[in-house]
């Protein structure tokens, strides 16, 4: 009996119309679309999405039969190389949950979940969080559970939602299922049906030589490691070093509302990628693909490190509203490549300021998206006798490691962008305060400054130049 | 000792008090205060400000209470300031600049950026207090969205206008026009909610001729700055229109 502690769990991800799933829209009634390939020298549909399947579609259908039935029909060339991309795009995904995630093409992601299934309740809660996850993604899938990673596959297939942690309850859980649904060659499954065996209880009986002598040594072993009895080791994927997402829209888009349904798959995924990674995102690019136009592209970046979907979403919502698109979107791709550690909150006396310092990141830059990057920013004085260079932007809440500068003397809270000739009679006060500095640079100040008041009693910041005292210069206003 | 008594001690200023079921934020010119229900700016609510003419004291008025709030690690934000907020004359009025955010204006007519962003700053409770500048009248529906968001978030909202916003109603909490007098910033309150109408002229705002007054010391040692009582000389003007809220 090998139900140890370390018994393995899995949850198999059976994902059946990954190509068709990264094609859909939002919206009632999405447009039929047929994934096609060439069979026998002649194109025919290899799977097909809910809208087609109406119209009387079926996979193995000839393409010229189902464009006879549904003109309308988008036929798509399957693409082998960018579905084991989008596996591995979701293996990538389910990372976030486990550490120990292995890919088993061309539909499965396999996610051994043994050592963190207390975290998340019973089975049922378990497959609904992973079902909720891969929606949110934009993915159809049902969810098998079971010690070994075949009969987690066979559940998966078979959609049976009843998910078990102990191998021996795998005969009876499996028994009454079809033969179909194991990943044998499809003259294995005829030859299996020509003999009388439909179902997997029945082909559990059958002693092993004889499967042996039938069907090869294949399928008494896969027997065996689907039931546990041999091991069935995995290799776990490796997590790339960047993030890159690519969508083809099946429509164009001609406005930057309806991109909202995509981004926020695109963004769900980033976010699963962070997650997995224990990592926030310091900034990332959005290009929309058009017909002749060059890319749009958008940039981002955080204040913070952020891996929270619904922030990044926002983000890119409120910087979307604000462009204007040259020419409809055919399609779009998201990448990012700098990672930096999030702050968690701990427990401590500053856990308030640090949770303030979270949503301050959040605000600016929700502000910084609609008012641009420029237009938001805290101040710093400067150690420079030239009062235009004496203060300066910073970025907000950087550590800004300035010591506070010593006092200046009497100083107006407005400075003029630059010194204006005043036009009004003002009275100067008494004392002058000589500032002379910059000489070896270019802009050289040599002045004299004095406050000064108008008969309304607005103060002044006022210069004279030493060079030429013809003129009184405004700098600035003691608001 | 527990932090909770600490903070029970009176002579240490917490950035709010309450007073009477009321958040304020102290003004720190002491005639203010007396004429305030809650003896401070109010949080959770609007204060607006009206000004005939500029560079008559008009945000020196809000300085002490806002750099208080700087040195308590609070944020405050300046939004849609007329012109570059000058960082040395803030540091010297004891601000702590990193707490403080600036928002650039907008140069269109409505100034519709700078007041959403009044409007989110207020509202994320993220901020203690935050001023904005606006150059038009504006009307009373805007208003009363900066009044909601100053609630929501539980903030200082300020809002300077012009003069002539003075005639019409408004739904904030305080309003103030502020004039330059003889002997200092005369502030004309012409609503307080939960207090009295009244007229308080600040002479410490009043133009000084002695420019070297400001030392370091005395602007920058925080544990002083906190503690040392108020320096305010004060005159009352008028109270001939003490009378129920506006």
């Amino acid at each position: 009996m090998a139900s140890s502690r370390h018994t393995p769990l899995w949850a198999s991800l059976y994902l059946p119309s990954l190509l068709l799933d990264t094609m859909t829209t939002d919206g009632d009634c999405p447009p039929a679309i047929a994934i096609v390939e060439r069979c026998h020298n002649r194109q025919q549909v290899r799977s097909c999405n809910d809208t087609a399947r109406h119209a009387g579609i079926r996979p193995g259908m000839p393409l010229n039969s189902a464009y006879s039935i549904l003109p309308s029909l988008s036929a798509v060339e399957y693409d082998a190389e960018h579905e084991a991309q989008l596996l591995y795009q979701t293996g990538e995904w389910a990372m976030q949950y486990s550490s120990l995630v292995s890919l088993h093409p061309p539909c499965h992601v396999l996610i051994e979940i043994g050592a963190s299934r207390h975290l998340f309740g019973d089975f049922g809660t378990l497959i609904a969080t992973l079902q909720q996850g891969l929606a949110d993604i934009g993915y159809q899938a049902s969810i098998g559970i079971a010690p070994t990673a075949l009969a987690a596959n066979v559940l998966a297939r078979a959609g049976v939602r009843v998910g078990t942690a102990s191998l021996q309850r795998l005969p009876s859980l499996l028994g009454e299922l079809p033969v179909q649904y194991l990943e044998f060659d499809e003259t294995v499954i005829e030859g299996l049906l020509r003999s009388g065996i439909r179902d997997i209880a029945s082909l559990l009986e059958v002693p092993a030589a004889s499967l042996t002598r039938r069907f090869g040594p294949d399928c008494p072993q896969t027997l065996a490691r689907l039931l546990g009895q041999h091991p069935d080791p995995r290799t776990p994927i490796r997590l790339s070093d960047f993030f890159k997402r690519s969508l083809e829209l099946p429509l164009e888009i001609d406005n930057t509302g309806a991109l909202q349904f995509t981004t926020q798959r695109l963004v769900g995924e980033l976010a699963a990628f962070l997650i997995a990674r224990d990592c926030g995102v310091n900034g990332f690019e959005l290009s929309l693909r058009h017909h002749r136009q060059p890319d749009t592209r958008l940039q981002l970046r955080f204040l913070q490190a952020t891996s929270q979907a619904r922030h990044l979403h926002r983000v890119l919502s409120e910087r979307l509203a604000q462009i204007e698109l040259p020419e409809p979107v055919i399609g779009l791709s998201l990448s990012a490549t700098t990672f930096s550690q999030i702050e968690r909150d701990a427990g401590d006396l500053f856990a308030k300021s640090r949770s303030q310092q979270k949503t301050l990141g959040e605000i600016t830059d929700k502000l910084c998206s609609r008012l641009g990057a420029d237009a938001v920013y805290t101040l710093a004085t400067v150690d420079d006798h030239r009062p235009e260079r004496a203060w300066q932007k910073q970025f907000p809440g950087g550590d800004t490691g300035l010591q506070p500068a010593d006092a200046w003397p009497d100083r107006p809270l407005w400075l003029l962008p630059a010194p204006q000739p005043a036009t009004r009679a003002l009275t100067l006060l008494p004392g002058a305060e000589r500032i002379e500095s910059g000489w070896w640079e270019d802009d050289d100040v040599r002045r004299d400054y004095y406050i000064a008041h108008d008969k309304q009693g607005s103060r002044y910041w006022v210069f004279r130049n030493r060079d030429n005292t013809d003129t009184l210069y405004i700098h600035g206003l003691f608001a | 000792m527990t932090l909770e008594a600490i903070l029970k001690n009176p002579a240490i200023w917490k950035g709010r008090q309450q007073h009477e079921g009321r958040e304020t934020i102290p003004t720190r010119h002491a005639a203010l205060d007396a004429a305030l229900p809650g003896r401070g700016w109010p949080i959770g609510a609007l204060t607006e400000l009206m000004v005939a003419n500029e560079g008559v004291g008009e945000f020196t008025l809000l300085l002490p209470a806002l750099a208080a709030l700087t040195r308590q690690q609070q944020w405050i934000a300046l939004v849609a300031p007329p012109r570059i907020p000058y960082a040395p004359a803030l540091c010297n009025a004891g601000m702590t600049l990193e707490q403080v955010l600036v928002v650039d204006r907008d140069d269109t007519k409505l100034q519709k950026n700078s007041f959403w962003a009044a409007e989110q700053l207020l509202r994320s409770g993220v901020f203690s207090a935050v001023v904005l500048w606006l150059d038009a009248t504006g009307d009373e529906r805007q208003q009363r969205r900066l009044q909601l968001a100053a609630e929501h978030g539980k903030a200082w909202g300020v809002c300077y206008r012009p003069a002539s916003a003075a005639r019409h109603a408004s739904p904030a909490g305080l309003r103030m026009l502020l004039q330059h007098h003889d002997d200092g910033l005369h502030l004309d309150i012409i609503k307080n909610r939960g207090g009295r109408l009244r007229e308080v002229t600040l002479d410490a705002l009043a133009p000084k001729s002695d420019t070297g007054s400001h030392t370091g010391s005395d602007i920058h040692n925080d544990t002083d700055a906190q503690t040392r009582p108020l320096p305010d000389a004060v005159t009352y003007l008028h109270q001939h229109r003490d009378g129920p809220a506006g």
